[in-house]
């Protein structure tokens, strides 16, 4: 940091011109030209200067790659992966993408509010998602540990999505998309910034697919209707979602409800046998409080209440035929306070407290008719979290950004109540080599709890019950590159290594047979993230990136399950014909995953194709895509509850969408 | 408790051993940025003839008290005032709008622009490569000193003047 005295002495004489009196009018374009300045820390970071890399996928993205779902943001992003059995997708991350793992090792943000729910530490990916991909501004990540600001789930990186206010739709908004298998999706949307200050937006979707008709050769006998699920794989979600904004002040209630039918027959249900299905709820609302202070301090408060439920359907021959019900309930509020504080020179102060209660966590099991109970467990608990963060200016080219959170965690009380107490440090140093290079050194831990499904769920259902579990933890070492080779062209790379222990997994005690979870032994990875972009004056954008990661169990010093070492992904969007519209080409290679049972699925590449425009007429937007344009066929690896060892995906197919707005 | 305790402490160690600077507030980066302003208003004729000239800040206030030092001065005969807005609605009537917009997204920009179409704003910005995105002036922190570069086409383009002087002064003019 540059001296005070310099701007006085430095370049014309002190005393003639005296700029802390407010003379500033009196100075000649040429002084200001050549006075040195401090350069006011900004609360917006830039991603430079973030203690981690960040991805950001833009709305202009999600329209010019056609995404339908965030899952198909998030598969563009360099070392995520998503797998779908069929009946769920979940979420992948630098290696780490365990067959019968809920995404519980990332943390999902809308508008930075924590949407993981409170049963499984999930967050829905696909149409199960909070939020409509339309009414979204944009998608950041946050690669590596983010524990020490934003405590559990903070694993491996943080999602935050970003939506857009009303301004941004600025009037009535309607929406209509046909896909391949018959689906449909319609929205409607409304929002406008009012003179009053005032910024509003509504929207309601709803979208229903009828399914192909599946084979599955695991079970290709007449009995079971020669392998052919029919009609099985039929898919329906609604979505609402409002957002109000006053001076300081938001609001956002958000909703989802989604029902999947199952075709796999998993949990040796049935094969072909309606009405297996899954419904799941979730429903989120949000007051904040964000305001500055003062010119060098800014207060953040929320409340949020949020509500999440399941309800499984699933297909049992005893006989007689029955449906057994597998259910839960989660119900949760949660308290945030935060300063942020700039007031000590070259500090960037973040202080805050995160409080959570768990209300209800409710989990049961029952055969609906003739009705027997397996299972009705009811849990509550809470977690408060602390958390002090300093981004320390050492001078114009070194940035210090250390962090620590404190957490206590109390879940199961009544009978058992286990209280656990863990401290998440992480320490950055960030370093400008030259204004074009910045290099980031990072360090540190995250975690994430044994989860209420994981704790209690099991107990009679022929899992032993183990409330011994201990949190997983990972610690993590980073280093980051960015470099800009010039105004278009942007180069980052980051390597790590971190190592899990107390990794939770699902173990069968091998003289009973029983299955419990436990923490198993410790497991390594060590990989590499490298990013290029070029975005150049006419509107090509081109984005790709390699992800390589070698795992490794400790224990048996075998690679991980559905582990992939190789990831190379492109995407590059152009305008065409005459620059009224957009075309984006997407590439996506995987090598191949190993499988539960020691198989493993071939690798692969899918290309996706969407031609999209706004141009056409005012106010109307189409958009044409077409998914795995070569019609690859590939698979992916699914957990133990299925008699597949892997789930073929979709084959080729298309979606035509079109938005109009009053 | 303990690892806590003695991070704490080994933090408060750190911090105490830093070189510590002593800076008046009011001596930043946006002080002199205001002064930027200021003379961009002098040095640009607009085709109105109005006794006001309205400085306008677009998003989140970067300036603080600093620019309302200009507010009430007169230049070239017109009375300085300096408005704060959330509406891009309210900046087509500005003389020179200073657009914060977060993120600073290309097309975040564009939009922007776009919405104040056809009218005679004089846009500024100091986020990175604006003058690019359409913005007209474009100021930037080089070796600790601010630059700016215009966008000479887009503010012709609006009928404003600039005066050569700003032109000469300009890093890069386009």
């Amino acid at each position: 940091m540059t001296c005070a005295s310099k701007i006085f002495a430095h370049e014309y004489n002190a005393g003639q011109v005296n700029i802390e009196a407010g003379d500033i009018t009196e100075i000649s374009l040429e002084q200001l030209l050549n006075t040195e300045v401090f350069t006011a820390s900004k609360f917006n970071q830039k991603t430079s200067e973030a203690p981690s890399r960040v991805t950001v996928i833009t709305s202009d993205a999600i329209r010019q790659f056609g995404y339908r779902t965030v899952k198909d943001i998030l598969n563009s992003i360099p070392g995520l992966y998503t797998t779908y059995d069929r009946n769920y997708s979940y979420l992948g991350v630098r290696g780490f993408g365990l067959p019968g793992d809920y995404s519980t090792r990332i943390l999902m943000l809308l508008d930075g509010q924590r949407v993981n729910d409170n049963i499984y530490d999930s967050f829905g990916i696909d149409y199960d998602s909070i939020i409509n991909v339309d009414l979204i501004e944009r998608v950041e990540f946050s690669a590596g540990p983010g524990s020490a600001i934003y405590g559990a789930n903070a694993v491996f990186g943080v999602i935050n999505v970003i939506t857009k206010s009303g301004d941004a739709i600025d009037g009535v908004q309607v929406s209509a998309d046909y896909a391949s298998e018959n689906s449909r999706r319609a929205r409607v949307s409304a929002g406008s910034s009012f003179d009053s200050g005032i910024d509003a937006l509504f929207s309601a979707s709803a979208y229903k697919s009828d399914g192909a008709d599946l084979y599955f050769p695991e079970f290709d006998d007449p009995a079971t209707n020669n392998g052919v699920a029919v009609g099985r794989d039929y898919h329906e979600s609604q979505n609402l979602f409002l957002k109000l904004k006053y001076e300081s002040w938001g609001f956002e209630a958000a909703y989802n409800n989604r029902t999947k039918g199952i075709p796999t027959a998993s949990y040796e249900q049935e094969f072909n046998m309606p009405p297996s299905e899954t419904t799941d709820t979730l429903g989120m609302a949000t007051l904040t409080y964000d305001s500055a202070i003062d010119s060098r301090s800014q207060v953040f408060g929320s409340i949020s209440l949020g509500r999440f439920e399941y309800i499984g359907d699933y297909i049992y021959d005893y006989p007689p035929l029955t449906v057994n019900r597998d259910e839960s309930l989660g119900e949760w509020w949660n308290a945030e306070l935060r300063y942020q504080s700039t007031h000590f020179d070259n500090h960037r102060i973040i202080l805050g407290t995160e409080l959570q209660n768990n209300g209800t966590q409710q989990q049961a099991n029952y055969d609906v008719d003739p009705f027997a109970s397996y299972l009705d467990d009811m849990r509550s608990g809470e977690r408060y979290g602390l958390y002090l963060q300093d981004e320390i200016k050492l001078s114009q080219q070194l940035i210090l950004n250390a962090g620590i959170r404190y957490d206590r965690n109390i879940y199961g009380t009544n009978t058992s109540n286990i209280k656990k107490s863990i401290a998440s440090p992480r320490l950055a140093l960030i370093y400008a080599m030259q204004p074009e290079t910045t290099l980031k050194f990072i360090y540190g831990t995250s975690y994430r709890n044994p989860n209420a499904y994981e704790l209690f769920y099991p107990e009679t259902l022929g899992y032993l019950p183990n409330t011994e579990l201990e949190p997983e933890e990972v610690e993590t070492f980073e280093i980051g590159i960015e470099h800009y080779l010039n105004n278009n062209f942007r180069l980052a790379a980051s390597f790590y290594s971190n190592k899990t222990t107390n990794l939770i997994g699902l173990f069968e005690d091998p003289g009973t047979g029983d299955l419990f979870f436990n923490n198993l032994d410790d497991v390594t990875a060590q990989g590499t993230d490298l990013e290029a972009e070029y975005i150049d004056d006419n509107g090509l954008q081109l984005r790709s990136s390699y992800s390589f990661v070698d795992t490794e169990d400790k224990s048996t010093g075998v690679r991980l399950t559905n582990s992939p070492e190789h990831m190379f992904k492109f995407n590059m969007s152009a305008p065409v014909f005459r620059q009224n519209a957009d075309a984006g080409i997407e590439f996506q290679y995987m090598s191949s995953r190993t499988t539960p049972n020691g198989g493993s699925t071939g690798g692969y590449s899918i290309t996706n194709l969407t031609l999209s425009s706004q141009k056409i007429y005012e106010r109307l937007e189409l958009s044409a895509s077409i998914y795995n344009l070569f019609d690859k066929q590939y698979a992916d690896p699914v957990s133990v509850e299925h008699v597949q060892s892997s789930i073929v995906q979709d084959g080729r197919n298309f979606r035509i969408k079109a938005s109009y707005t009053f | 408790m303990k690892t806590i305790k003695n991070l704490l402490l080994l933090y408060a160690i750190l911090v105490a051993q830093m070189p510590v600077v002593a800076v008046a507030d009011n001596v930043s980066e946006y002080t002199i940025k205001a002064g930027f302003i200021y003379n961009f208003a002098k040095f640009t004729q607009w085709p109105d003839k109005s006794d006001e000239l309205k400085i306008c800040i677009f998003g989140k206030d970067p300036f603080g008290k600093n620019i309302d030092k200009i507010d009430g001065k007169i230049s070239n005969g017109r009375t300085i005032r300096v408005i704060r807005t959330q509406k891009i609605d309210e900046v087509r009537s500005c003389h020179i709008a200073f657009l914060n917009i977060i993120p600073p997204e290309r097309y975040l920009f564009e939009r922007a622009l776009k919405k104040i179409d056809g009218t005679h704003v004089l846009t500024v910005s100091d986020a990175r490569n604006v003058t690019e995105f359409g913005v007209m002036i474009g100021l930037s922190i080089n070796d600790d000193k601010i630059a700016f570069d215009v966008n000479h086409t887009m503010a012709l383009a609006s009928d404003l003047e600039i005066s050569a002087k700003l032109l000469r002064l300009a890093r890069e003019v386009n």
